[in-house]
């Protein structure tokens, strides 16, 4: 009786997992046009959301941010790498990235007739971008910067740097870099900040660390968080934040305290399976903010159909 | 060593030792005290400056809305609330019946297999849990049931469910072991079979040990936070009316918001979330002391003159 019993719960067991497992990968539904969109955000904080929200809607001020919130029929994911991750398996989501950091997962959509590129990201024609900015300690601004913060502020100005940023992102340092070549040094760094900035500065720090064997650890946690170190509020003993958005004068940064390594593309992305290839900033601006009445209350989400060409 | 030497000796060494382990209980006592001064000092005049019924009761949170801005945790409150039963709902269930199965169904070789199996669930750390959700459960979800995110209560109380199982599993199956083996015996002899018995003699005299092990379940899945923040959609304008639609909870909230609190009123307010919660809290584990005391009261049993009947107490 008793191994009748094991053998049936074997069974059924391996059973659920076969189908559960057939189920997670069923994805061979065509896309249907009739369907809402799936409106997909990042949380108040965010650089990218600063971008966005400023490119869509003006400037970005609690008012604006106030339009995505309301809508209720959006969902807030927290960092830029779940982004991608959402977008890539819900075919009716739509949402915004770091340009540099989308890759053939997701379909990168035109934006008022301008493709992102990283041609036209350098040249702005691709009219949302926004640079990705590191800054220094509040009491430390970048002309007094010493020991390993110094030989990382050398390093993120070389050619070296530049080698690693160009691909995606666009070089913000010196027209003709010089080399930073290789140098023996011990210690550590802390960096954190904009999720965006991370994947390229993890990228930075590996190359840091083999010309020169100091350890440069990247944390996460928002621009917000990042823009901290500079205005003397950090907790988290940062040598260094990052940002994904201009610094403006409502962040209490003093000048001297911050300089831009880069420059990134918002670009606004769909599921492969989603045939839209273009939206304007209207469009891109309702979408985001969901339908609203006469009284701008939110009543629904918009369809898919409304924007598809 | 004279006999009066030694006694002295042992007499500091007493001491010194029930010191050291005042020292240690009174450190704890020190921290759960810091937390809850540090909690009610900071968010109890924000909710009297936001008004206590328009924090409670309140639909709105718009930080950045005039006057101050608008703090009303109702949705916060009524996802927190769905999010745990339906959790524990899950959690609980399993748990109790794999508990069950482990002490009482299991075979021997087996029964070693499944606990360290179980336990495994519980070194997981939760953003796995969270991520898990997102890539494996989330996904699920939105195709059987054709919703827009798949993300809410539903994927929310599975990885809740997951979680809570390993306390649920350990505590019952303890409970379940330490039923006296004559309950078991008594009532095969009196013709039960193995099920009968099981169900309805064993798993009642363990019942307080597995309601305890559920109210432990409960206080974790409230609290728990990294896993929930990934699949539950973070969209703070609703309230939980479906079980798939994006939702916060006030520990979501407290995340979410932290990093970018503008301001002394908002940091009061989201510390104020967490006194919310902390109250929460108390009451469970109140509730679990209440339970317990009528336990203890039960094991003494009344004094009955000879020949009285005690009315069945002998079998609870």
């Amino acid at each position: 009786m008793k191994k009748q019993l094991g053998k049936i719960l074997l069974v059924a067991l391996s059973i659920a997992l076969v189908a559960v497992t057939f189920a997670a990968c069923k994805s061979d539904a065509k896309f249907d046009v009739e369907h809402d969109i799936a409106v997909v955000t990042r949380e108040i904080g965010s650089g990218t959301r600063d971008g966005v929200v400023e490119a869509l809607y003006g400037a970005s001020n609690d008012a604006n941010h106030k339009l995505i919130t309301d809508n209720q029929g959006a969902s807030i994911i927290q960092n830029t790498q779940a982004v991608l991750q959402t977008v890539a398996e819900n075919p009716y989501a739509i949402s915004y990235d770091s340009f540099g950091y989308c890759d053939s997962s997701v379909k990168v959509l035109e934006y008022e007739g301008v493709k992102p590129t990283q041609e036209t990201v350098k040249n702005k024609t691709y009219a949302i971008t926004r640079p990705f900015v590191i800054v220094s300690k509040k009491d430390v601004p970048l002309t007094e910067l010493s020991g390993n913060a110094k030989e990382f502020y050398t390093f993120l100005q070389s050619s070296e740097a530049a080698a690693v940023i160009n691909g995606g992102y666009v070089f913000q340092g010196p027209a003709a870099p010089a080399a930073y070549g290789t140098k023996t040094l011990s210690g550590t760094l802390k960096i954190g900040g904009s999720t965006s900035v991370g994947p390229v500065m993890d990228k930075l720090a590996q190359k840091f660390k083999d010309l020169t064997g100091v350890t440069v650890t990247v944390a996460g946690g928002g621009s917000g968080a990042g823009r901290k170190v500079g205005d003397g509020s950090d907790t988290n003993g940062w040598d260094f934040g990052m940002a994904s958005a201009a610094i403006s004068s409502s962040h209490n940064i003093a000048d001297g305290l911050y300089f831009d390594i880069a420059i990134d593309g918002i670009a606004f992305i769909v599921n492969p399976k989603n045939p839209v290839e273009k939206l304007s900033k209207a469009q891109a601006g309702d979408i985001f903010k969901g339908r609203r009445d006469a009284e701008g209350n939110y009543t629904a989400p918009y369809k898919w159909n409304d924007f598809i060409a | 060593m004279t006999d009066i030497h030694r006694k002295k000796l042992n007499s500091v060494k007493e001491k010194t030792m029930k010191i050291a382990f005042l020292c240690a209980a009174a450190f704890s006592l020190l921290a759960v005290m810091t937390i809850v001064v540090f909690l009610l000092v900071q968010g109890v005049p924000g909710i009297a400056k936001a008004g206590f019924f328009r924090f409670i009761f309140g639909r709105t949170w718009s930080p950045s809305a005039g006057d101050g801005g608008e703090y009303g945790v109702l949705n916060f409150i009524v996802g927190t609330l769905y999010v745990t039963a339906c959790g524990v709902l899950l959690g609980g269930s399993l748990g109790v019946l794999t508990a069950v199965f482990i002490s009482r169904f299991c075979p021997k070789f087996l029964r070693g297999v499944f606990m360290q199996l179980v336990n495994l669930l519980a070194a997981i750390p939760s953003i796995v849990y969270g991520m898990f959700g997102l890539v494996v459960i989330v996904p699920f979800l939105r195709e059987t049931f054709n919703d827009l995110f798949g993300f809410g209560i539903l994927p929310a109380s599975i990885v809740l469910g997951m979680m809570i199982l390993p306390v649920i599993v350990g505590l019952s199956k303890n409970a379940l072991d330490a039923v006296p083996k004559s309950y078991y015996e008594g009532a095969v002899a009196l013709g039960a079979s193995h099920h009968e018995a099981v169900f309805k003699i064993v798993v009642p005299a363990a019942k307080s040990g597995i309601v305890s092990s559920i109210i432990l379940g409960i206080g974790r899945a409230m609290g728990e936070t990294m896993a929930v923040i990934m699949v539950i959609g973070n969209n703070g304008a609703n309230l939980p009316t479906k079980l798939l639609q994006p939702i916060r909870t006030l520990t979501t909230n407290i995340v979410l918001e932290f990093g970018e609190a503008k301001g002394a009123m908002h940091t009061q307010m989201l510390i104020a979330t967490g006194v919310v919660l902390l109250i929460f809290v108390l009451i469970i584990n109140l509730s679990l002391t209440f339970f317990n005391r009528d336990r203890e009261k039960r094991k003494t049993p009344k004094r009955r003159k000879p020949g009285q009947s005690d009315g069945g107490e002998a079998a609870r």
